[in-house]
């Protein structure tokens, strides 16, 4: 998935229809899993998709090459998903209706590479232990782990994409980690 | 550095930028190194499942959700969509304005259109309107009968009813009663009932103003405004009006009326109103100007309308006489 684009003609500030296709041929499936990651709602994460990539299309403009084009365009996402929590956090009824985190939809997805069950079963476990307690975490927590942890980001680009500081980056890093940790903790 | 490393300096660890002391602890432990390589391997596995987990979900529908990538940044401005919207409506409002205004358009909406009209005359005509049968009375206590005299003006409503004695006023509102135009009155001086005898000048024996033996202002025995023994308007015992039970004359045979010679030459138009009443035949009866329209338009059209034949209108089935209006119109072609 680290698909490194050629954006020079991006950085010339004239994209041509075909060239965005590419962009967003190479950069969906990043963008799709932080918001599915983030949202667990496949509705959500779709439709939040669809607007970062129209997003970008419009500001393709202002891109200027600073960040690299996975930076930008989780930037983008980042604010959609703060939009989207500030707006879902009205529609209390949906959540009630929401199903159940799709729990059970990532526990098939685990790749199985144990060689006895029991170690299979504990791996399960604590995989499904981190994805509850993400659901746990504060936005920017969660926000700042998925970065991280899911998409390999380095502590100066995820300060590029969410706009704050190392700092702060770093701290919000160690809270997400630390809650996690006692998390796992627990199963062992 | 001989005991193990705390949870947070793991997490450091993890977060990097740990300080050089404890990076070269977690090389020499094995205890530290086992417990980050499980964080790690933690880790690792829950990306690895958020990966498979989303590109299964996205693979479903990636086809699809590319096409509908945007094409177009913009689709031209909001304010000119919102003023040619306005003008194609108000084109189309017009258009349909403006075919309405067709004749023959009007004429094939209405014959579209009679069958949502309700005929309701056969259960109007079962309704009794005691009104259709007009009359009126009055007096004013008086002992002796009243007294023989004309009949005051005949108007829609009435302000003022009848006195046979004068009223002293400066300004005088001349009395009515509610009856027909063309009612048969008497010539006298002084108002009065134009059936009774002549005697001494009286308002008879009823009450509430008005002449006679009644009620209310008219003249006569009834009650109302009207003359005669009826109730309300008009007046009794003669023709009916249209309306409350009784239907309608219809015109069976009609003759044009002929244009008078000074109303050609001064190309005089217009329309003349008659007031008829059609009896029980179908015949007209005192056919009678209404409104003018002068230059001997008038006679021609009382002419033509005496020759007219009706089918009479009908009171519960059976024919009676009816008070019709009939407007004639001259036009020059």
């Amino acid at each position: 998935m680290d698909t490194v684009l050629s954006l020079g003609a991006v950085e010339a500030g004239g994209t041509t229809t075909d060239e965005f296709d590419a962009l967003v041929a190479a950069y969906r499936p990043r963008v799709f899993r932080f918001l599915l990651a983030s949202l667990r709602d496949r509705e959500s994460a779709e439709n939040l998709t669809q607007d970062c990539f129209l997003r970008a299309y419009r500001a393709r403009d202002q891109f200027r090459g600073a960040s690299s084009p996975a930076t930008w365009l989780l930037q983008i996402a980042i604010n959609l998903v703060r939009k989207h929590e500030s707006n879902s956090r009205l529609k209390f009824w949906r959540r009630a209706l929401r199903p159940g985190l799709s729990l059970e939809d990532l526990r098939d997805w685990i790749p199985d590479r144990q060689v006895t069950p029991e170690a299979a079963a504990l791996a399960n476990e604590k995989v499904q232990a981190i994805w509850r307690q993400v659901a746990q975490l504060s936005e920017r927590q969660r926000t700042v782990f998925l970065l991280r942890f899911v998409e390999d980001l380095d502590l100066l680009e995820i300060a590029a994409a969410t706009g704050m500081k190392e700092g702060t980056v770093k701290t919000h890093l160690f809270r997400a980690l630390q809650s996690i940790r006692a998390r796992l903790e627990v199963i062992k | 550095m001989n005991s193990h490393l705390s949870p947070p300096q793991i997490s450091e660890c993890f977060i990097g930028g740990a300080e050089p002391g404890i990076e070269q602890h977690v090389r020499e432990c094995t205890h530290c190194q086992a417990e980050l390589a499980s964080l790690g391997d933690s880790l690792v596995r829950f990306r690895g499942a958020v990966e498979c987990w989303s590109s299964h979900v996205e693979r479903a529908e990636y086809q699809v959700v590319l096409r509908a990538t945007p094409a177009r940044s913009s689709y031209g401005s909001p304010r000119l969509a919102g003023i040619s919207s306005l003008a194609v409506h108000a084109a189309l409002v017009a258009v349909i304005l403006f075919v309405g205004t067709f004749h023959p358009v009007q004429t094939l909406m209405k014959q579209q259109f009679t069958a949502l009209e309700l005929d309701l005359r056969p259960y109007l005509a079962q309704q009794k309107h005691a009104a259709s049968e007009g009359g009126g009375g009055g007096g004013a206590r008086q002992l002796a009968d009243a007294s023989k005299g004309k009949l005051p003006k005949p108007a829609p409503r009435q302000f003022t009813p009848p006195r046979v004695d004068p009223v002293e006023a400066k300004l005088q509102m001349p009395p009515s009663i509610i009856a027909p135009p063309d009612i048969a009155n008497v010539p006298a001086n002084n108002f009065g009932d134009p059936l009774s005898k002549v005697g001494i000048p009286s308002n008879g024996q009823g009450f509430a103003g008005g002449i006679g033996s009644g009620v209310g202002g008219g003249v006569g025995t009834g009650r109302g405004a009207g003359l005669g023994p009826g109730e309300g308007g008009g007046f009794g015992g003669g023709a009916y009006r249209i309306g409350g039970g009784i239907s309608a004359p219809s015109v069976l045979f009609k003759v044009e009326p002929e244009y008078s010679e000074e109303a050609r030459k001064a190309k005089w138009q217009g329309a003349v109103t008659l007031s008829v009443i059609v009896d029980e035949l179908g015949r007209p009866k005192n056919v009678t100007v209404l409104r003018s329209l002068g230059l001997g338009l008038d006679q021609k059209a009382v002419e033509a309308v005496s020759q007219w034949r009706f089918k009479p209108g009908l009171k519960n089935g059976k024919p009676v006489p009816v008070f019709a209006t009939i407007e004639v119109n001259f036009r020059l072609l």
